[in-house]
């Protein structure tokens, strides 16, 4: 055996205590890690049931009122103006249980794992027009004029029920968030035949910049509690982001405090059958069948 | 047999036979099969774990794995007869180091704590890979596929 001078001894010790300090700072760090995961799942739950408990207000409200609505239509309905009025306040509230309904389902799909998308020409023009035209009654509510840019009946092959989800959310996030009297834009174009663009503007009170990523987290609204003014569940972004990145497409936030927001969404053109792109961090890369040899069997 | 397209962040598991197929860079894919039952089913996921912030969808493998084993055994598969293929996980850009390492991890500590076996793999490197995954007979049929862009 080796004899080591009382120095060497002292330097070996030395080491290995460098090692353990180190070792221990790193097990540190990563406890450190481990518990700000924990919380964030905590908190997560937490919204969650939040978000339960919201459903009685969300749902259960509208619900009782169309029940008590169309009770008064079939029993005194009055004249035509007062069933005017009455049929108006059942679309009212049932549109937007539908909407609520829609988001959660929707949600529920795309954490099961189980939403899948099916591509096809669609024409977009016509889709987005449409859904402008199912948010009617909310838009002449706030007194919002709405200005559409889009080549007449452009066509983009996607999914036309995650692109009708879509911009269902946004326009409704862009009237909720906007202020009464305002402007609603909407501008939709493909770019180099590629790739669609939809960008929907409001003129609301706008949001910090460290707010942008929260806004797609689930159960998430910048306004909490009992008083928030804004109806809704915080589920829209975050089911219209997933659905994008679904069909391999991306989000972006652009706001000026105090002139309002602006969300665009682009996504990639859906590629034949035989050829799958798929995002990898945000990139897109295509691979193509005929690439390399024979192949192995597992 | 019917063919079924996978995309990320989605997983597939049905009684009827199909052939599944799905494309891999960084991701990972775990193929799950009862050998009794002869019913097998795939994930296809993006990243190692859950954030706590967006949907808990199988976009992430700890979600995806477990999902895929409760929907196995809803179907009347059982984890004791279940084996594991798993693929995926290249390195492929500068951006995403470590993902394809960390999915790969993920997969490999959350079947060894279900107890799972893992009888076939094929994870790493630098290639993607294109794969077939026959849900009847638990065979998968690999192609490594090269990029052609960003």
């Amino acid at each position: 055996m080796k004899k080591l001078t009382e120095q060497q001894i002292i330097e070996a010790l030395s080491e290995r205590f460098d090692q353990n300090k180190q070792a221990i700072e790193e097990q540190e760090r990563l406890m450190e890690q481990l518990e700000q995961v924990n919380k964030k799942l905590m908190e997560s739950e937490s919204v969650k049931s939040q978000f339960l408990s919201n459903i009685r207000n969300e749902i259960n409200n509208p619900l009782s009122s169309i029940l008590g609505l169309a009770d008064k239509l079939s029993h005194k309905p009055g004249d035509k103006e007062q069933v005017m009025y009455t049929s108006a306040l059942i679309h009212q509230e049932a549109f937007s249980l539908d909407f609520q309904l829609r988001n959660i389902f929707t949600a529920a799909e795309l954490e099961a794992g189980e939403l899948q998308p099916s591509f096809g020409k669609v024409n977009v023009y016509s889709l987005v027009e449409g859904v402008i035209k199912k948010f009617d009654h909310l838009i002449t509510k706030k007194g919002l004029s709405v200005e559409f840019k889009c080549t007449e009946n452009l066509e983009f092959v996607t999914d036309a029920g995650m692109l009708s989800s879509i911009i269902r959310n946004l326009v409704s996030n862009g009237i909720e968030f906007n202020k009464d009297g305002g402007k609603l834009i909407l501008e939709v174009s493909v770019e180099g035949g590629k790739k669609l663009k939809i960008n929907v503007i409001d003129t609301g009170i706008g949001m910090n910049e460290s707010d942008y990523n929260i806004i797609f987290d689930r159960f998430v609204q910048l306004e909490t509690g009992v008083t928030k003014s804004h109806s809704g569940h915080g589920l829209g972004l975050t089911v219209t982001k997933a659905q994008v990145e679904l069909m391999q497409g991306s989000v972006s936030v652009e706001c000026i405090i105090g002139e309002g927001c602006s969300i665009g969404v682009s996504i990639p053109l859906a590629e034949k059958d035989d050829m799958h792109t798929f995002s990898d961090s945000g990139n897109v890369f295509f691979f193509d069948d005929e690439d390399e040899g024979e192949g192995e069997v597992f | 047999m019917p063919k079924y397209y996978l995309y990320p962040s989605t997983l597939f598991a049905q009684r009827e036979g199909h052939m599944v197929t799905t494309v891999l860079g960084s991701c990972v894919a775990v193929c799950l099969f009862d050998e009794t039952k002869r019913l097998g089913g795939i994930n296809h996921y993006m990243l190692p774990f859950w954030n706590g912030n967006e949907l808990a969808s199988p976009k992430y493998g700890n979600i995806a794995i477990e999902n895929l084993v409760k929907k196995l055994e809803k179907l009347g598969a059982s984890r004791s007869t279940m084996v594991a293929k798993v693929f995926g996980g290249a390195n492929q850009l500068n951006h995403t180091v470590g993902v394809g390492q960390r999915n790969i991890k993920v997969a490999q500590e959350m079947l060894e704590e279900l107890n799972i076996k893992i009888v076939a793999k094929s994870v790493g490197g630098e290639k993607g890979r294109k794969i077939n995954f026959n849900t009847s007979t638990g065979e998968v049929f690999m192609k490594y596929v090269t990029r052609q862009g960003e």
